[in-house]
């Protein structure tokens, strides 16, 4: 893959950018180095997909079993 | 409010605990070129840690405070300013000694250009200068994120310090250099006259850069690279890795360099020979009042 095709995946959507980073892990994950432009590519992805999840806000007296009941 | 006197100046660091000391170092993790500038943000690890300007491509974005030189807290009305700064380098050796540093708030940063791209590419300025807000004195600097083939001319077109836009940066020629460096600047052996350092050219009559609205490159240069907005503050040239080279800017200079709250401080630098894996170390100390 080109940088200008790792460029326009990491500019697309949330499937492509999914699509890009699987790309690098399997770069890894088979031996391969990742290069030196992948490298920020990687921290940006990882920042975005991973990193930045929204908190999930539970209501446990909702949810959860245990000491103090269920409502 | 600032420093009316020495007697105000003294008292601030000697009675009134408005000093920060800062404890850099910074391990350096590339192959660099003689004489070449290079971002030591990108170009290493240690304290603070590592930038590799990852955000969203083409769009304009503030630097992580975490990732730059500790300097304390706000302080404003008050004003800050760095009172000293001692530099060495380790291992001991010719590579790393004789070397200009440049202190600088990195202000903003548009990342992931494609660099064989040959048309036209926009940024969006999703969010602006936060510091020199009217771009007075703010210059630009191509940062290479990762190797690339240059070779081949570019030019930027920006918004200067007097909210003029469609402003063009003289033809640079990119340097054949590696990650982290300062693409648009010279290094030993490759003067020219189309390249300039460590930052872009700008037309004549401009003292600064607001905003960045596009850029474009002559032909396809290899890589990727992000233009990078910074407010230099000072500099100090690094002598001999046997001693520490300092500057107290009261006693050396007459003048203390200004720092503003929320600075993005760190360091540009042109090596004298190849670092990789050597390490500049050293404090930073600051005062306020």
């Amino acid at each position: 893959m080109t940088n200008s095709e790792k460029i326009k995946l990491l500019s697309g959507t949330k499937d492509e950018m999914v699509k890009l980073m699987n790309y690098l892990l399997d770069k890894t994950a088979s031996g391969q180095q990742l290069d030196s432009t992948e490298i920020p590519m990687l921290v940006y992805l990882k920042e975005d997909l991973l990193d930045s999840q929204p908190v999930l806000v539970a209501d446990m007296s909702a949810s959860m079993t245990g000491a103090g009941g269920m409502l | 409010m600032a420093f009316s006197s020495v007697g105000s100046y003294v008292n601030s660091q000697v009675n009134a605990g408005k000093y920060q000391f800062y404890a850099f170092r910074k391990s350096w993790q590339v192959s660099n070129t003689t004489r070449a500038w290079y971002d030591m943000s990108y170009t290493s690890t240690g304290a603070p840690a590592q930038n590799f300007y990852a955000s969203t491509p083409l769009q304009s974005a503030v630097l992580d405070y975490n990732k730059s030189l500790y300097h304390g807290p706000a302080v404003s009305p008050e004003k800050k300013y760095l009172h000293r700064w001692s530099v060495t380098y380790n291992p001991p050796g010719v590579n790393g000694n004789n070397t200009p540093i440049l202190l600088c708030d990195y202000l903003l940063y548009y990342p992931f250009i494609d660099m064989d791209d040959t048309t036209l590419q926009s940024f969006t300025n999703s969010v602006s200068l936060p510091r020199y807000t009217d771009g007075r004195g703010v210059m630009m600097m191509l940062v290479a994120q990762g190797s690339f083939t240059g070779g081949e001319s570019v030019t930027v077109s920006y918004t200067n310090q007097n909210g003029v836009s469609g402003r063009t940066s003289t033809v640079t020629t990119i340097l054949s250099v590696g990650a982290g460096a300062i693409m648009n600047a010279s290094s030993a052996g490759t003067g020219s006259p189309t390249r300039y350092g460590p930052f872009m050219p700008l037309m004549s009559g401009d003292t600064g850069v607001r905003s960045v609205e596009s850029i474009k490159f002559a032909a396809a240069n290899g890589g990727i690279c992000a233009v990078v907005l910074v407010k230099p503050i000072t500099q100090i040239t690094f002598g001999d890795g046997t001693c520490f080279t300092e500057k107290e800017f009261f006693k050396d200079q007459a003048s203390l360099p200004k720092v503003e709250d929320g600075a993005c401080l760190n360091f540009i630098i042109q090596p004298l020979g190849n670092i990789l894996s050597g390490v500049y170390a050293g404090l930073l100390e600051f005062v306020w009042g």
